[in-house]
């Protein structure tokens, strides 16, 4: 009998420390495990460590209300809504350390971790200054070649969406492949801890009739946390679009820190549960999480 | 700006010439001109160009640019038929089987070089920068690995073309010695801006102009590039949109005008003109 995994949102989000290196999931507005964002928020956790391929309204919020001090990402923005204000105001106050990579470089760092491997090189960021500024890269020669050694990155908390997931810690994607998500969970450091979010727990009855979709096992895992909507205000493919109202208002919110403090008291934190939150902003569990069980 | 084509779709005609059929290209969500000149060119000269975007890999079926506009990446994500979304890694470990990519740098210099990172201060300290830019996503690895990249910016000025970049964040040098022994693309083959194009000469590697729109001036150009191009004994005029292509444009894959979102003063005739359409947001 594999062990039971589950964990409610503020357990999960109890097993990060202060000073962790935490990785999270998903790409721009994809996928993004906003809820756990938002408890990281309320539990005040200070001097965290973001290993994010994209940063987004969820990493903003959390360096305008103090929990980050470094950044390994490639992007911190917000796309046509615009620049992220709390990571280029304190980026350029010089008290966020951004240590930026390429797409490529990062999803290395990634698998070289996955993998156990101290490092993967590629021809991504040959003659970039990138590598005088960012401790995980360097060059290397290798038979005559020069290459960049992209140096593993080993994160003490890793943490993604995703869309069903068992008691004992399978975890599927429908009709969609990975961002990654799967290699980000797995470069966890030894002894760390891998928290997933899913949209719906199933039964494992429902695991074993799609097995293809299974893109962590349970052993791989060691919080499983239901949060329908948990990547709302953003997205995941086939269930819910960008809530662009909520999006385009949070954009304004987050030039502010005492608006953002009062945004968080008022509008995000009172909800006891995700059933308030959902009813809150209007969001509707259709066919979709009805299906399943 | 003449009565015949707008200058958007000057561009746009520009940058579907830069695309040979059977290309397969890699383009990001947030890039309204070269979305459509991607169309553009399936629609005529390119058939078989396989497109790589934020909504999957079609090979055939074009983006419906009035869904996206109107109501989203979802819409567009369930009206275009593509055969994979959201591939990272079959994309990444095939990275360097793209073709190209049109991408828009913050700054750029004489030697190609991009940056998207940063402007900095006098003490020249990447932690604590005078400007952050979001970062360069995949920018640096397309100039990197892909076989080609187009470049294009629809507002040439200084600040933009600048003599040396800040921070070389993707190290231009196209077609030189460096990028062949590093086994690497042939990097940014072009530029394209609302005033002119350029090319790198195959020397120096450096900027040269290629040629200069229709009712643009040499020193127009001049005034608002940050360094002295090298130029050709005569400039050519860039070739106008043909008939052929505008009417394409205009009635077929873009009536709405999405290529004009990459001019800020534009937007609001945008979304006027699809409100006309009844087209809701």
């Amino acid at each position: 009998m594999a062990k039971e995994k589950v964990m409610t949102v503020e357990d999960a989000v109890g097993l990060i420390k202060d000073g962790d290196n935490v990785a999270f999931g998903g790409v721009l507005m994809n996928m993004k495990p906003i809820a756990l964002m938002w408890e990281i928020i309320r539990q005040q956790k200070r001097d965290l460590t973001v290993t994010i391929l994209t940063g987004n309204f969820g990493l903003d919020a959390m360096i305008g209300m103090d929990c980050v001090k470094a950044l390994n990402t490639i992007y911190v923005g917000f796309e046509q809504l615009g620049f992220a204000p709390n990571f280029q105001r304190r980026a350029q106050e010089g008290t966020l350390h951004v240590n930026e990579f390429t797409e490529m470089q990062f999803f290395w760092a990634m698998r070289a971790a996955e993998m156990g491997v101290p490092y993967l090189p590629c021809r991504s960021g040959l003659g970039s200054e990138l590598l005088d500024v960012n401790p995980y890269l360097s060059e290397i020669e290798f038979e005559g070649e020069r290459l960049v050694a992209v140096k593993a990155i080993h994160p003490d908390v890793t943490i993604i969406h995703s869309m069903v997931g068992d008691h004992y810690g399978n975890i599927q994607l429908e009709n969609l492949k990975t961002y990654m998500e799967d290699s980000i969970a797995r470069s966890v450091k030894d002894g760390g801890k891998v928290i997933v979010s899913v949209e719906k727990l199933v039964d494992t009855e429902y695991i074993y009739r799609n097995p293809k979709n299974t893109i962590l096992n349970n052993f791989e895992v060691d919080a499983v946390v239901e949060v329908p909507y948990g990547a709302h205000p953003g997205m995941v493919p086939h269930l819910y679009f960008n809530d662009m109202a909520f999006q385009m208002n949070f954009s304004d919110i987050l030039k502010k820190e005492r608006r953002l403090q009062r945004f968080f008291e008022k509008k995000i934190f009172p909800h006891k549960t995700r059933k308030d939150y959902l009813e809150a902003f209007n969001l509707k569990l259709g066919p979709w999480w009805e299906e399943r069980t | 700006m003449t009565e015949e084509y707008t200058i958007a779709e000057l561009m746009v005609t520009s940058l579907a010439n830069c695309i040979k059929n059977g290309d397969i290209i890699f383009q990001g969500a947030a890039t309204p001109m070269p979305m459509v000149a991607i169309e553009l060119a399936r629609a005529t000269h390119a058939k078989d160009t396989v497109y790589f975007s934020a909504f999957g890999i079609s090979p055939a079926n074009p983006i419906n640019f009035e869904a996206l506009l109107c109501e989203g990446l979802i819409e567009v994500l369930k009206k275009t038929k593509v055969t994979n979304y959201l591939w990272a890694h079959e994309m990444w470990n095939q990275f360097r089987k793209l073709t190209l990519e049109f991408l828009r740098p913050a700054q750029i210099d004489k030697f190609w070089n991009c940056n998207n990172s940063v402007l900095y201060g006098e003490d020249r300290n990447f932690q604590k920068p005078k400007l952050r830019f979001p970062g360069g996503m995949a920018v640096s690895d397309s100039l990197n690995l892909m076989e080609r990249v187009v470049l294009y910016t629809p507002s040439h000025r200084k600040r933009t073309f600048v003599e040396k970049v800040d921070f070389v964040m993707a190290k231009g040098y196209p077609l030189s010695a460096w990028r062949k022994e590093n086994k690497i693309g042939k990097g940014p083959v072009k530029m394209i801006t609302n005033l002119c194009i350029f090319v790198p000469d195959p020397e120096t590697s450096m900027m040269k102009i290629e040629s200069i729109h229709p009712g643009v001036t040499l020193d127009q150009v001049l005034e608002n590039t940050g360094f002295e191009p090298i130029l050709p004994e005569k400039i050519p005029e860039t070739p106008k949109p043909t008939k052929e292509q505008l009417q394409l444009l205009r009635e077929k894959i873009d009536p709405i005008g999405f290529r004009d979102l990459e001019f800020p003063h534009l937007r609001m005739q945008v979304m006027a003109r699809a409100a006309e359409r009844g087209l809701k947001f």
